[in-house]
């Protein structure tokens, strides 16, 4: 188990490397020019002050010798300075990255809390009205893009519409847990669930279909042949067959939730990493851009770690 | 005599739907003792799996029994409850299946998997029952359980994956084993030890063993009465000895006949022309006739009943003993 884990942190650096690399490469060929967004394009800069700038950026050397010196200082953990923020991009991002963690975090919680419940009990009730209703919603939950559901909920629960008997939660805004947990968690619930619900629909339609092929494995008849309470075999052999291929799906899907929290920051005016990313893609601040998809990236990397030790503790065959 | 282990008497056994039932098992009787062995043979789809499946009543979402009883030890199976059912089945009734690389859970240790057995069905402590599925891996001829009880089902080879069935099976002491098909998917040099294993732990145990197979050489090296199923009907019903020498049912001389024989050179082999007939549509007569090389009017228009040509010979087929 060890070397298993030691095997895939290897190559989880080994990725790292390589999409940072594809990371600045793409961020040096995006069309536009940082210097002349920084001195204002409206009128005609100066050219003497674009050279100037250019050279204090560092923006007229070889992109190679760019690239060199990026890579250099981003292993000590230097990710340079944002070029309209003026602060190190690590303290950017660092004061980010928690916010949107935390979001993506709760959504993920979230989705599997409401997913893998339903999966099973609509598999066990397969052909049932009840397995009818469940997976029409999973289809329904799966179509809905992020943004939509963000704009619905804040309808019905914020500005509610129907004049519901319920408190009514803030539409948008991040208030520091620190300062209120309560409203910092009034501020988290809609984006969270906006987030969640597509995700959660994904996963209870794998569990569900997983489910009923570990349900009609012919090693489910030797477990009834062995006298073993019918309960047992549900949850100590389907199930734990059942989530394997779940938690691969789990770990796809991360890439899917890290995107929603770039449509879901910004519908609910959420100031984490994503906001962040798309105002830098705006200035084309390149070492802010790069930091930020980097950071992002690890995240992603890091997850599908995370999703392919527990693949191996869960399948032995993994290993 | 004492009552036999298992008896059952005019078992039958439909699929059905909302809107129709087909029946795969009719009318089906036989009895198994302590200690001997019942061979059920017949081609796919005869109903002799779901004959098994349906003492064990672990049928298939759509199947039913319909009719008959199921006497275990004098005590009717077929009214009891699930409840009551799991209480014997793995204590009293044991099965092991044709694929027993697919009857293992892929994601457990096989120790796990015989101690998962014991705790079921006895009131012993983890440690004990560890020490006797040991003792059991050992009893059914593997030659390293330590090794073998930490391992997972897809580190070890279908014949002792079978092996590992059969200790589960043994764990709690049955009386009665059914065995559906433990040899089709091995080598055959393993299906020759599984069966020595099987007659070795029958007269150890003093187990009933209940052996379905599409293999007449298999039954005849192990058991000590026969029935020969076809399209959800015994046909022909007697000793091995007796089925092996003096078929009189023309279905079990073809069997016979398509068995591959080492002693003999043949350009071809005999087979059985055509097909099992489809569960939906039985022909009106004999079961048989649509492939019956004797087969005239009466055949194809009168269903024949069994008779009993010799003393515990019984045959469906108008015209054995004649």
């Amino acid at each position: 188990m060890t070397r298993f884990i030691l095997r895939r942190s290897a190559i989880a650096v080994l990725l790292l490397f390589v999409v940072s690399s594809i990371v600045f490469l793409t961020v040096h060929m995006m069309p536009g020019d940082p210097v002349l967004l920084m001195l204002g394009t409206d009128s005609n800069p100066d050219p003497q002050a674009v050279e100037a700038l250019r050279r204090e950026l560092g923006l007229d050397q070889p992109i190679l010798t760019q690239y060199a010196n990026w890579m250099l200082h981003a292993l000590q953990g230097n990710l340079g300075t944002s070029y309209s923020e003026h602060v190190p991009v690590m303290q950017s991002i660092g004061s980010r990255l928690p916010r949107t963690l935390e979001l993506a975090g709760v959504s993920l919680l979230l989705a599997c809390l409401i997913g893998l419940p339903l999966g099973v009990l609509s598999a066990l009730r397969r052909g049932k009205f009840s397995d009818l209703v469940m997976t029409t919603g999973a289809s329904l939950g799966t179509s809905i893009p992020v943004y939509v559901l963000g704009y619905l909920l804040i309808i019905l629960f914020s500005l509610n519409v129907f004049g519901w008997n319920i408190p009514t939660l803030p539409s948008s805004g991040y208030v520091n847990f620190s300062k209120s947990p309560s409203a910092h968690f009034q501020r988290l619930l809609l984006p969270a669930v906006a987030l969640a619900l597509g995700l959660a629909a994904s996963i209870m339609r794998m569990t569900r279909s997983s489910m009923l092929d570990a349900l009609s494995a012919e090693s489910v008849r030797a477990l009834r042949a062995k006298g073993l309470p019918e309960h047992n075999v549900i949850i100590r052999h389907v199930i734990r067959n059942a989530f394997i291929p779940v938690v691969t799906v789990i770990g796809l899907q991360m890439g899917n939730l890290i995107g929603g929290t770039v449509l879901c920051e910004t519908v609910f005016n959420w100031p984490g990493l994503a906001t962040l990313l798309v105002k830098a893609i705006n200035q084309r601040d390149y070492p802010l851009i790069q930091g930020c998809i980097l950071v992002m990236s690890s995240v992603f990397i890091l997850t599908n770690m995370v999703v392919d030790i527990i693949y191996g503790v869960l399948d032995p065959r993994a290993r | 005599m004492a009552e036999p282990l298992l008896d059952v008497q005019n078992l039958e056994m439909v699929f059905e739907n909302k809107y129709q039932a087909f029946t795969a098992v009719d009318h089906l009787s036989f009895s198994v003792e302590k200690g001997q062995t019942l061979g059920i043979v017949g081609e796919s789809g005869s109903g002799k799996t779901m004959a098994a499946l349906s003492v064990m009543k672990l049928l298939p979402n759509q199947g039913r029994v319909s009719g008959g009883k199921i006497l275990f030890e004098g005590k009717d199976l077929v009214p009891l409850k699930d409840r009551e059912m799991q209480r014997l089945r793995g204590r009293e009734l044991a099965m092991i299946f044709q694929d027993p690389m697919m009857s293992l859970d892929q994601v457990y240790t096989v120790g796990s998997q015989i101690v998962e057995a014991i705790l079921t069905h006895e009131p012993v402590g983890k440690k004990q029952a560890e020490e006797r599925a040991l003792a059991l891996l050992a009893a059914v001829g593997i030659a390293h359980p330590q090794r073998v009880f930490r391992s997972y089902p897809f580190e070890l080879s279908g014949g002792m994956c079978q092996r590992v069935m059969i200790a589960i099976a043994l764990s709690c002491n049955p009386k009665l084993l059914f065995a559906d098909e433990p040899t089709t998917a091995l080598d055959v040099t393993v299906q020759a030890q599984i069966l020595d294993l099987l007659r070795k732990v029958r007269d150890e145990y003093q187990m009933g063993i209940v052996l379905i197979t599409h293999d007449l050489g298999v039954v005849s090296d192990i058991a000590d009465r026969v029935i020969v199923m076809y399209a959800g009907k015994s046909m022909e019903d007697a000793s091995t000895d007796v089925i092996m020498n003096h078929p009189a049912h023309p279905y079990t001389m073809g069997l016979i006949q398509s068995a591959p024989k080492l002693e003999e050179q043949v350009e071809r082999l005999h087979s059985i022309e055509g097909a099992v007939p489809d569960i939906r549509s039985m022909p009106k007569g004999c079961r048989f006739c649509t492939r019956c090389p004797q087969a005239n009017d009466l055949c194809r228009e009168t269903e024949p009943q069994a008779k009993e040509i010799a003393p515990g010979h019984f045959v469906r087929c108008h015209y054995a003993g004649s």
